[in-house]
């Protein structure tokens, strides 16, 4: 099965960085940046109906619609159905109130620190 | 029988002033027959008598006394020998005659009577023995009173007595007239509740009067002569004092207390502030100058993306020069507070 990969996260860099790293280790495989959360949603809504499995690198920080905001609009919409998306946070916070409240959302793949590792990468999407 | 007492009683030292020398060797053979190790001095008149008692040289334990001196008697002397307040048991010594003033004089402060006609070895011994247990326990209950009236008077917190019905103040210490900068006289007539801002007085009323020990909101204001303002725990008791409702109150000052804890709450909240930062602020050009040397270290054939991406890390780079001195210059200003 093909995989999509949506990174959604306000520094452009970061999205460059990690753009860069999946092509190197799944060439091919469509990546879809996205600036902040809404934007985020509004992309995968477009694409409820895609046969490729989904997974999603999701920043907490960012102005609009924060990580949380998103997850939180997820789960009211219920993408889960097919189980055909998985979702990481991929944050530079290492503060511990950030991972206790990631907990909560029972459906994330992960919680993931920047910067991105080769091995980060390689690992989500061989799962 | 306290140790003290059968102390008093083993080492006896009694004043006899009486100037007929018949009842005097009488009632000094009485004496010797019932106590051991007792020693009996013998007055003829008052002015001896208190001349003795001024020096001090000898710890008198009682004074049996004859109402009829040359020199005074009767009332004029039961009046003056309370008047030098010797802190001795006085025992009068009377006739028939005198049986009358005799009995008024035990509800001025003398604690017995004897008539002389009366008097044997038994009744003496027994009128000495109790006299002496019960002028004991009285000097005991004045000490303890005066201890009582200093833990109030002492005390270093600001305490007052008050009616508990009225609330009116009937006693205030040291400690709060210093505080309040109220005089004793000033004090006495307030209400308690006067000290606090009008706002207040309802809820303190209600308090006190209804006994509310655990008070739920214990942060209130008392306003000093000066029209400064504190603020106040209160704490009280419920007493009885001579028969009546009385309430002890003591304040405690704790302006200073939350002045402290309000300085404590801003410096938490900019070192939460700083820790938030610590954690995504900082870590943010971090993550990304370790990203861009991940890339570079696959990429290093690449020298036009080189160039990009080196330029990328001095951008990262000084982002983070910039964070790291607002934060030294946030945790500088912590310690000029």
């Amino acid at each position: 099965m093909t995989k999509e990969l949506y990174i959604i996260d306000d520094d452009n860099i970061y999205r460059m960085i990690a753009s860069r790293m999946i092509s190197r280790v799944a060439p091919g495989s469509p990546i879809t940046e996205c600036e902040n959360g809404l934007i985020g949603l509004s992309k995968l809504e477009q694409n409820v109906n895609s046969d490729s499995e989904i997974i999603v690198l999701l920043d907490i920080n960012m102005p609009i619609l924060n990580g949380w905001g998103f997850l939180d609009q997820i789960a009211d919409k219920k993408f889960f159905n097919n189980n055909a998306i998985k979702i990481y946070i991929v944050s530079s916070s290492t503060d511990e109130s950030d991972l206790i409240k990631a907990q909560q959302y029972d459906f994330l793949g992960g919680f993931l620190h920047k910067p991105l590792k080769k091995e980060d990468i390689i690992s989500i999407i061989e799962k | 029988m306290s140790e003290l007492i059968k102390d008093r009683l083993d080492n006896l030292t009694i004043l006899v002033i009486e100037d007929n020398i018949g009842d005097f060797v009488l009632i000094e053979d009485y004496l010797l027959d019932q106590f051991h190790n007792i020693k009996v001095l013998h007055c003829y008149d008052y002015k001896s008598a208190i001349t003795l008692l001024d020096s001090s040289q000898e710890n008198i334990s009682l004074i049996l006394m004859d109402l009829n001196l040359p020199e005074m008697g009767g009332l004029a002397l039961i009046n003056s020998m309370l008047s030098h307040n010797f802190e001795i048991p006085i025992i009068i010594l009377t006739g028939y005659t005198d049986l009358e003033m005799a009995k008024k004089s035990l509800q001025m402060g003398f604690y017995d009577y004897l008539v002389k006609d009366e008097i044997n070895p038994v009744i003496l011994h027994k009128t000495i023995t109790f006299t002496l247990n019960r002028s004991s326990f009285i000097n005991q209950l004045e000490h303890e009173k005066q201890n009582y009236e200093d833990l109030f008077n002492f005390n270093p917190q600001p305490t007052w007595l008050l009616d508990s019905k009225s609330l009116k103040i009937l006693n205030a210490n040291l400690s709060a007239q210093i505080k309040y900068g109220l005089s004793h006289h000033s004090f006495l007539k307030m209400q308690f509740t006067q000290l606090h801002p009008s706002s207040e007085e309802l809820l303190v009323k209600n308090n006190l009067i209804n006994r509310e020990q655990e008070l739920l909101r214990n942060n209130f204001t008392h306003i000093l002569s000066d029209g400064k303002q504190i603020k106040v725990n209160i704490y009280f008791r419920e007493i009885n004092s001579e028969g009546n409702s009385r309430l002890i109150v003591q304040t405690n000052d704790i302006s200073e207390t939350l002045k402290h804890i309000s300085t404590i709450e801003v410096q938490n909240a900019k070192l939460r502030n700083i820790a938030w930062t610590q954690s995504h602020v900082v870590r943010a050009p971090i993550s990304r100058i370790l990203g861009i040397i991940n890339l570079l270290e696959e990429e290093k054939d690449n020298q036009d993306e080189f160039l990009f991406w080196m330029n990328q890390l001095k951008i990262s780079t000084n982002e983070m020069d910039e964070i790291v001195k607002n934060i030294v210059s946030d945790s500088s200003s912590f310690e000029k507070e």
